[in-house]
């Protein structure tokens, strides 16, 4: 059932629910549905705070945050406040993240994942079915042959490989689950119901109170929350619920909270001269679309501590260019061929840097929740490793006949600085072990609480390059599991 | 040991000399420019090396530009003799397979790092040196000027070039377009990004040019059809200099010049665009726009922080507007011509055909600009 309060006030204006999710997004609407569907037995709570449209203007400034030193020109068009959230305007791309995204990087500051590649991967199909991507083979060595000609003849034990981004149509949740939504009998949906209030009883939330932006507000009591507004808002709250508390416990009062803010973003160094026909981007294999790209070995990561920076190529006509119709001399040390300019586009995968951070000012909104300030602070390493990247395969291309490389920009922090963002809102109450390393455990619980969890990408405590979505469903799924009681069933 | 010979190569395609300047080396070659001659199809190289490191830089078309660069950087000053001893003790001259034996060096300086930086390409020093090499073996032959005359010539090269056309006739030219065009608005764009122009001119040669304010442009004949263009720094500098400027069809072998007539660049529709709170969207008409399409993934016209620009001409602008492409209203800057905005990049993720409004927000009035065509590369 779906109830706007915009519409409808609630019955006493309020509910009893066994789940309270926050936050209709891919990750709540996946976990509300998957949940409603393992517990016929209990009903749960799914509030939007946005109806079924676009957000007014009053809506978005819920959302006006103050900027650091970094601009954050994305800001504007990066949360949704409606039934779907960011899959309204998301492009698909789709890709588990790789091995070494899980695996630690000794060069850096905090741990990553506390769970393995395996654990995600169990909930991968059905991640796959909710964002309906239908071309599911993301291990591009076994389709490689049926596109081997637009692809480098790589060597196998180099530091340069090879992987596959796969696309959901995409996929928008907010109307291709709509009746799911409504027709789900244990499953209640308020729309325009902003989180305004968490009440807490020593280890555990009681109670969460939404409102329409002018309307009576509603109290819901659950077993369980679960807090899935994106990256930000998520923060955004629990930082609210801390309030003017030390930053010097566990879970809420963690100093991890609001910390390695990311977001996936990347240089375009320069030009590649390289053999004609290369589909390093998106593109239809057989009617599905594809888009392989150039990254680090797995090898080459672990032993050098490189980050994860894949490439993608679109060609360029090389117009007065100098090397404007070169390559394809044998003398010239070229493969046979001709021989095309494509422009390098990179997406790094951003160090988690304590020092990018998310923090509340004295500025409240009209729900009366204190606005964030974004100083986002992408690690110097970042560019550092992606340039490496790159002239690594410039040399390769160089060394083996295959190509030359050219650097358009230098790797300085002005061209840093100009970088924005994807709209993946990463790392800030990340996935830990120990409290010690971060703010919610291997259950996506927050540590020192009873029943409050977080669903959204801010719990990676690494982040590769790929797009987040994908596991956010998949982590969703396994959340899902893990509050029926099935996931620790089946173990 | 170096001998220096002549050594001639019949029918060795030209087409590679296109960026050769006229510029001599000092010391090198003739000060005087040779009658163009008909039968003057081969390039000339004698390095003085061997014959067969003549042949084998004959063979190295499209290098010309590159061996350019480096003259004007790291090779400067250098010249044909002091380049070809330095070149012959990198390259055994007498090797049985010069083209094998480069191919070994230029592996080893990538493998050593020994390389040379021409804007921004990493490159081997060998490869830099040989295309330099060749350059100025071709300049040290004055025969070798009829045949680069004759030959594919760079907007670069035909700006260092003295007009001296006589002025006569070609070809008949029946029509030509487009003829304008405002400050700032780039018309038939073409897939590289050049302003392309068509010219109905029967009978042209094959080696005709045409020369746009005094610069050849790159040409194509086909049957009756002449295209040309604005490119790279040209049509920056004349999209954005309001003025006349002459265009021609021309003969570099017979340096005859057939005006053809001037292209024009007017100023803004307006100097001032009407704007304000009395003015209604519906009042406005929407002129051309651009970008209107792109590819999955890439912001042309990028912008610092990787968005695309779009510039909209518009008769007028109410206070407030903003654009909305899908379901986002974006900022707009307001310029003489109408305005520009940024779309960020992560709207132009998936395959779509996406509306573009302009909309106020106040009053809800919408006007169509027209689609943004976001395509999925075949």
């Amino acid at each position: 059932m779906i109830i706007d309060l915009e519409q409808q006030a609630l019955e006493h204006n309020a509910l009893r629910a066994d789940v309270c999710i926050a936050g209709a997004g891919p990750a709540g609407i996946v976990l509300a549905l998957e949940l409603a569907r393992a517990r016929p037995d209990w009903h749960i709570v799914l509030c939007e705070a946005g109806g079924t449209g676009n957000a007014t203007e009053a809506e978005r400034d819920i959302y006006r945050m103050a900027l650091g030193e970094k601009s954050y020109s994305v800001a504007d068009i990066c949360r949704r406040r409606r039934l779907g959230g960011t899959t309204a305007h998301w492009g698909g791309w789709s890709k588990p993240l790789d091995a070494t995204d899980y695996e630690d990087n000794p060069a850096w500051d905090v741990p990553a994942w506390p769970i393995t590649q395996a654990e995600v991967q169990r909930y991968m199909d059905s991640a796959l079915a909710w964002t309906e991507i239908t071309s599911t083979e993301f291990d591009l060595s076994r389709v490689r042959d049926t596109i081997a000609q637009h692809l480098l003849p790589l060597r196998v034990d180099g530091p340069i490989t090879e992987h596959a981004f796969r696309f959901s149509p995409p996929t928008r949740f907010g109307t291709r689950y709509y009746n799911d939504i409504n027709q789900q009998d244990n499953l209640t949906c308020l729309l325009h119901a902003n989180l305004t209030r968490l009440d807490r009883a020593g280890e555990r939330i009681t109670q969460a109170e939404v409102k329409p932006l002018d309307g009576a507000a509603a109290l819901i009591t659950a077993e369980h929350f679960v807090l899935a507004m994106g990256g930000l808002e998520t923060t955004r709250h629990l930082l609210n619920l801390r309030g003017e508390a030390a930053a010097d416990g566990e879970g809420i009062f963690s100093d991890h909270l609001g910390r390695y803010f990311a977001d996936h973003y990347g240089p375009r160094a320069g030009n590649l001269l390289a053999p004609e026909g290369l589909k390093y981007h998106r593109f239809s294999n057989d009617g599905q679309p594809i888009m392989p790209v150039l990254t680090f070995s797995a090898d080459h990561i672990r032993k050098e501590r490189q980050h994860n920076t894949c490439m993608t190529l679109n060609a360029s006509s090389g117009e007065g260019s100098v090397l404007h119709q070169y390559g394809s001399q044998s003398g010239l040390n070229f493969k046979p061929g001709n021989y095309w300019q494509y422009q390098v586009q990179m997406i790094v995968e951003p160090r988690p840097n304590p020092l990018s951070r998310i923090h509340l000012t004295n500025e409240r909104c009209a729900l009366g929740l204190r606005r964030l300030k974004l100083d986002w602070q992408p690690h110097r390493d970042d560019f550092d490793s992606a340039y490496t990247f790159y002239q690594t395969l410039g040399g390769e291309l160089s060394r083996t006949g295959l190509g030359r490389f050219q650097i358009t920009r230098q790797n300085t922090a002005e061209h840093q600085a100009r970088a924005s963002g994807a709209c993946h809102h990463l790392g800030t109450t990340r996935m830990a072990a120990r409290p010690e390393d971060g703010v919610v455990d291997t259950d996506l619980k927050v540590f020192g609480s009873q029943n409050l969890y977080v669903a959204s990408s801010s719990v990676f405590p690494r982040y590769g390059y790929s797009n987040p979505t994908l596991t956010i469903a998949a982590l969703s799924v396994r959340l899902a599991q893990h509050l029926a009681g099935q996931k620790e069933a089946q173990a | 040991m170096i001998n220096r010979r002549q050594f001639v190569i019949g029918g060795a395609a030209a087409g590679g000399a296109a960026a050769i300047t006229y510029t001599l080396v000092p010391g090198d070659s003739a000060d005087t420019v040779p009658a163009p001659a008909p039968e003057a199809t081969a390039l000339r190289i004698d390095t003085g090396i061997s014959p067969a490191m003549d042949e084998f830089l004959l063979s190295l078309e499209h290098t010309d530009t590159l061996g350019r660069a480096w003259l004007a950087g790291d090779g400067s000053g250098i010249g044909l003799a002091q380049l070809a001893s330095t070149v012959a003790q990198r390259i055994d001259g007498s090797a049985a397979d010069i083209a094998a034996a480069t191919a070994t060096r230029i592996q080893q300086d990538f493998a050593q790092g020994t390389l040379c930086d021409i804007e921004g390409w990493q490159l081997s020093l060998t490869e830099c040196q040989l295309a330099a090499l060749r350059v100025l073996a071709i300049e040290a032959n004055p025969a070798n000027r009829a045949v680069l005359a004759a030959n594919e010539a760079t907007p670069e090269a035909a700006a260092n070039s003295p007009d001296g056309y006589t002025v006569g006739t070609i070809a008949p030219l029946q029509n030509w377009g487009p003829k304008k065009t405002a400050k700032g608005l780039a018309f038939n764009v073409q897939s590289d990004g050049h302003c392309g122009l068509w010219f109905q001119i029967a009978g042209a040669p094959a080696h005709a040019k045409i020369m746009i304010d005094g610069e050849i442009a790159r040409t194509t004949i086909k049957g009756k059809v002449v295209t040309s263009g604005l490119f790279g720094k040209q049509k920056d500098h004349i999209l954005s200099t309001p003025g006349t400027y002459e265009i021609a069809l021309i003969d570099p072998i017979r340096k005859v010049k057939q005006p053809i007539g001037e292209f024009l660049v007017e100023e803004s529709p307006a100097g001032q665009l009407p704007g304000g709170e009395s003015i209604q969207l519906s009042d406005c008409t929407v002129g051309k726009w651009g970008p209107q399409k792109t590819q999955v993934g890439v912001a042309l016209n990028e912008q610092p922080d990787g968005a695309m620009g779009v510039w909209v001409y518009i008769s007028c602008l109410p206070h407030g507007a903003r654009l909305r492409i899908g379901e986002d209203d974006l900022p707009i800057t307001r310029t003489k011509f109408g305005f520009t905005t940024a779309i960020p990049k992560p709207l132009l993720e998936a395959p779509q055909n996406m509306p573009l409004h302009l909309v106020t927000p106040g009053d809800g009035q919408e006007l169509a600009i027209g689609n943004l065509l976001i395509e999925e590369p075949e």
